[in-house]
């Protein structure tokens, strides 16, 4: 007989409280993700146009008005910025949020989480953070840290006096582009056991749409049909934020609430999803 | 009291899955008995909050099944009946990530992880990915991860399925271990008795969603009333009749025996009055305990009679 038992031991341990259950999901979707080489590379690729911007920046205010008005940093400056970088958040969805849901159906995954003391509430919000987190590093990150390096490369108030504002709407735009992307790739990552197949349709939907629209507004001759293309409604709502004037005729109002029906309807379909328990009626 | 559930019934749809199932359970182990599709998965999954009854309700640990589903699950563990994991982990981190869900620091949690791969066998295997691992080491990762927060009461849904019978027999034991050595209660669902019968001290026989038998394996293989082992000459088909009218099972067995399940309340007497107003032989009459298998087919074979 043994002295002392050492195979299986009570635990007699602290617990972490609840409500940051969702945080362990998130920890370990940004930790998965952030071992892969492929995708660090294209996060490295996506932060490119930041540091290319950096330095536009930097000598904009060096050289002051002899660079082209394009190069100046004001409200067009950055909400070109966040337009160019929506191209590596489609691309980061994809990637980083195909897999997410889909990847768990496959495994069955679900009834593991759901078998520990957490929600189906949690286990969303722990999703979605791994979304926003890559999201947001490259669009609200740089954005603001644009900002911050113009404020700086100035040297004095000046430009944050004018251009304050221009940072609610970095973090609006940016939040817009995060929250419709990471809710719709996560709502098709939930259709299906297929990450390659949810990452097919959300690539879709960004390009049907958008070829759509181009072949309507042709016949139609007119951008009033402009809300039909969902890369569009997001580059509407970043015109209104920065205070630009629209590049197409179709009413703003009309694409944030298509952009906030999506991400209901998204929110809707995943907590539909996630079940622990799947009833074949 | 570990569970107390009370009139519980589950309907998918139009069926029924679970009809007025009731259970008690004070401790130790208990077998969840019943033939594919009784509703013993739709028990454990209620039991652990996943499905709300139609009807009825009840506590596990002293939790709310219908209201308090967040405390139950750190009391207890589930180890499904299928394949599951987490894509893209290795052993040590899945079991780890599964501590850390139920609210242990990371670093708790991959010392504990640490430990309960080795009590179940994997300590070795521990950093290979749990998607190459064979059928045998996935139902021990199930197992781990479902020990990994030390709960109270642990749910095994199938546990030996699609082992080979080495690996079954280390199953079991592991699994009596558990609920012997360790102090954890075990419910343990099974369509195969002989697993039940070697770990579990209790049975909960559940047959198209009811509940047709329940209690200590060890009285309900005594209060089924008494058994014969028996080999006669003369009219076998008389006999067995004659026995039929006095409501008492004859089945065949082998070199001519016959298996005799005497009503409550009959013994050899009966069966030697019957064979002599009949004018037949009794060569042999030993008296039979009764395993679980025919305790579980006479609840079973009850319930078809009367359904």
């Amino acid at each position: 007989m043994p002295i002392h038992d050492l195979s299986y031991r009570h635990w007699s341990g602290e617990w972490t409280s609840h409500p940051y259950r969702w945080w362990v999901i998130t920890r370990q979707g940004i930790g998965l993700l952030a071992r892969k080489k492929s995708f660090l590379f294209l996060m490295i690729l996506a932060a490119l146009p930041f540091v290319v911007r950096s330095v536009i920046l930097y000598f904009s205010i060096i050289l002051g008005s002899s660079l082209p008005p394009q190069f100046r940093p004001d409200a067009q400056f950055f909400a070109n910025f966040l337009s160019q970088q929506r191209f590596f958040t489609i691309i980061i969805s994809i990637f980083a949020g195909a897999g997410l849901i889909a990847n768990d159906l496959r495994a069955n995954a679900l009834q593991i989480y759901l078998s520990k003391p957490i929600t189906r509430r949690d286990y969303l919000i722990g999703k979605l953070g791994v979304m926003v987190f890559f999201l947001g590093l490259v669009t609200l990150v740089p954005g603001v840290l644009l900002f911050l390096l113009a404020v700086i490369f100035e040297g004095n108030m000046t430009f944050l006096e004018q251009n304050y504002w221009v940072l609610g709407s970095v973090t609006a735009y940016s939040l817009a582009i995060i929250f419709s992307n990471a809710l719709i790739i996560l709502a098709f990552s939930s259709l299906t056991r297929s990450s390659r197949f949810a990452g097919i349709n959300f690539a879709a939907v960004f390009f049907f749409t958008e070829i759509l629209y181009g072949i309507l507004s042709g016949i139609f001759r007119t951008t009033r049909v402009a809300w039909i293309s969902l890369g569009t409604n997001i580059r509407l709502m970043g015109d209104f934020l920065f205070g630009m004037t629209p590049r197409e005729q179709s009413p703003t109002w009309l694409s944030a609430l298509i952009i906030l029906g999506l991400i209901v309807v998204s929110t809707w379909t995943i907590h539909r999803r996630v079940q622990a328990v799947e009833v074949v009626k | 009291m570990i569970i107390d559930l009370d009139n519980i019934s589950v309907r998918f749809g139009a069926q029924k899955i679970l009809d007025g199932v009731g259970v008690q359970f004070d401790g130790g182990s208990m077998g969840l008995l019943g033939p594919n599709g009784a509703g013993k998965t739709t028990l454990l999954k209620t039991l652990l909050g996943f499905i709300e009854p139609e009807a009825g309700g009840g506590k596990v640990l002293g939790c709310d099944i219908r209201t308090q589903q967040l405390a139950l699950r750190q009391k207890v563990g589930y180890m499904p009946e299928n394949d599951c994991h987490i894509p893209g982990m290795n052993a040590v981190t899945f079991v780890g990530y599964a501590a850390q869900l139920t609210g242990m620091k990371p670093k708790d949690a991959m010392q504990r992880a640490h430990e309960i791969l080795f009590y179940v066998g994997l300590g070795e295997a521990r950093y290979r990915n749990v998607e190459t691992y064979s059928s045998g080491m996935k139902q021990r990762i199930k197992l781990a991860q479902a020990l990994v927060h030390d709960p109270e009461l642990i749910f095994l849904d199938e546990p030996t399925n699609g082992l080979d019978p080495k690996g079954r027999t280390e199953m079991l034991e592991l699994v009596r271990d558990i609920s012997s050595s360790k102090g954890i209660h075990v419910i343990l669902s099974s369509h195969l008795l002989p697993d039940v019968e070697h770990v579990c001290s209790d049975a909960l026989v559940i047959h198209k969603g009811r509940r047709v038998a329940a209690g200590k394996i060890e009285e309900l293989k005594a209060t089924s009333g008494v058994m014969f082992e028996c080999r006669i000459k003369g009219d076998q088909d008389v006999f067995r009749r004659e026995l039929s009218a006095l409501r008492c099972r004859c089945r065949e067995g082998d070199d001519d025996l016959l298996k005799i399940q005497m009503m409550d309340g009959l013994g050899s007497r009966t069966l030697l009055k019957v064979a002599r107003d009949h004018g037949i032989q009794i060569r042999h009459l030993v008296p039979l305990k009764q395993s679980l298998e025919e305790v579980f087919m006479q609840a079973i074979g009850g319930t078809d009679a009367h359904s």
